[in-house]
C-alpha cells in the first residue's frame, strides 16, 4: 500500500511522492481509520496520529445512526419472507 | 471506380480535317459495354475535397497526399505506435494508458477528508468500483476531466450520492457533498463515507485512464 503524505490516501500503484508502507504500517493506518503522522519519509515512518483520530470518532459519533444496509443474500431472505426461524 | 470494358479494344475511326494534310479527327470506336469511370479532375480531386485540405480549386492529388503523408500510418509499422510514410516513428503525440489498482475506504468524507489517487499519467477519466459486489447498495461511480462534479450510485439502492471532483495534472480526487445548490436540495440526504466511495475497510478497485507527456 502507498499513501500520499499530505492526504494519508492510499492505493495500491505507485505514483511520484507517495511513501510505500510496510504490513505493520498498513495495519495501523486502517486501524486508525487513515489518520497518521509521517514521522520520516526515508525511511518511511508513521505513527497513529490518536488525537485527531479521537476527534473525529466523537464527531462520528454525534452524527445519527443509519442502520447498516442488507447484503445481497439478506435481501433475498427478506424478499423472501424468510426468518431465523424458518 | 469503374474500368471500360471494350468489345474492340483500341479501336478508333479516324476522319481526314479537310483542307489539312495529315491531320485527323480521332473517334473512340472500341464499342464499350461499359463505359467506365471518366478520367477527369472531378474523379481525381474534386474542388471541394481541395478546399477540405485548404486547397484551392487548381490543386492536383499529390498535394493533397502530401499533406496526408504526415498523419498516415505506415503500412509495414515494426511495432506498436505511430509512424509515418517513411517508417519514422512520431513522437510527442500523447497516447492514452490506463493505470488499474485499488484502494481501501479509510470511513471518512466530505471537503476535508477528500480521496484522491495519484498517477504518472495526466488523468481524464476514472472508474471505480467496490471490489466486492456482495451488497446491491454499494456505491460505483465515473469521474471526468471537465466535469466538477459526479454521482455516485448502486443498482439497489435509494439515492445516490453528488460528489465534488477535481482533476489535477498527476491526479484525480474526489469527495462527498450533500447535492444543495442555490439553496434546493436534491434529495440526496446528507453525504458519508458510501456517498464518496471510502468505507472503511472496503476495497474499491479503480481503472485511470491518461496520457504521459504533452
Amino acid at each position: 500500500m502507498y499513501i500520499d503524505p499530505n492526504t494519508r490516501c492510499n492505493q495500491s500503484t505507485p505514483a511520484p511522492g507517495l511513501l510505500e508502507l510496510t504490513p505493520e504500517q498498513e495495519a495501523v493506518y486502517l486501524a486508525h481509520n487513515g489518520f497518521v503522522r509521517v514521522v520520516s519519509t526515508d525511511p518511511v515512518v508513521i505513527e497513529a496520529d490518536t488525537e485527531v483520530w479521537e476527534a473525529w470518532k466523537a464527531a462520528e459519533a454525534e452524527k445519527p445512526v443509519v442502520e447498516p444496509a442488507p447484503t445481497a443474500d439478506e435481501l433475498v431472505d427478506i424478499l423472501l419472507g424468510v426468518t431465523d426461524n424458518g | 471506380m469503374q474500368d471500360r470494358i471494350s468489345t474492340y479494344p483500341g479501336r478508333v475511326t479516324l476522319t481526314p480535317v479537310p483542307g489539312q494534310s495529315n491531320t485527323y479527327d480521332m473517334t473512340r470506336a472500341d464499342d464499350p459495354s461499359q463505359p467506365g469511370t471518366p478520367l477527369n479532375k472531378a474523379t481525381f480531386l474534386k474542388d471541394a475535397t481541395a478546399a477540405l485540405y485548404g486547397l484551392g480549386a487548381d490543386a492536383v492529388p499529390d498535394e493533397v497526399l502530401s499533406i496526408l503523408s504526415s498523419v498516415a500510418l505506415h503500412k509495414s509499422s515494426p511495432s506498436n505506435g505511430l509512424y509515418d510514410l517513411s517508417g519514422a516513428l512520431i513522437t510527442g503525440l500523447p497516447v492514452i494508458q490506463t493505470v488499474t489498482g485499488s484502494y481501501i475506504g479509510t470511513g471518512t468524507y466530505g471537503s476535508g477528508n477528500p480521496n484522491r489517487i495519484a498517477t504518472a499519467l495526466h488523468p481524464v477519466l476514472a472508474f471505480i468500483r467496490p471490489m466486492l459486489r456482495n451488497n446491491i447498495y454499494f456505491h460505483h461511480t465515473i469521474l471526468a476531466k471537465g466535469m466538477n462534479y459526479a454521482v455516485s450510485w448502486t443498482s439497489g439502492a435509494p439515492r445516490g450520492g453528488w460528489l465534488q471532483v477535481e482533476f489535477e495534472d498527476n491526479a484525480v480526487s474526489w469527495f462527498a457533498v450533500d447535492g444543495t445548490w442555490d439553496g434546493i436540495s436534491y434529495g440526496t440526504g446528507d453525504p458519508d463515507a458510501e456517498d464518496q466511495l471510502n468505507v472503511s475497510g472496503r476495497t474499491y478497485n479503480y481503472v485511470i485512464l491518461g496520457y504521459k507527456g504533452g
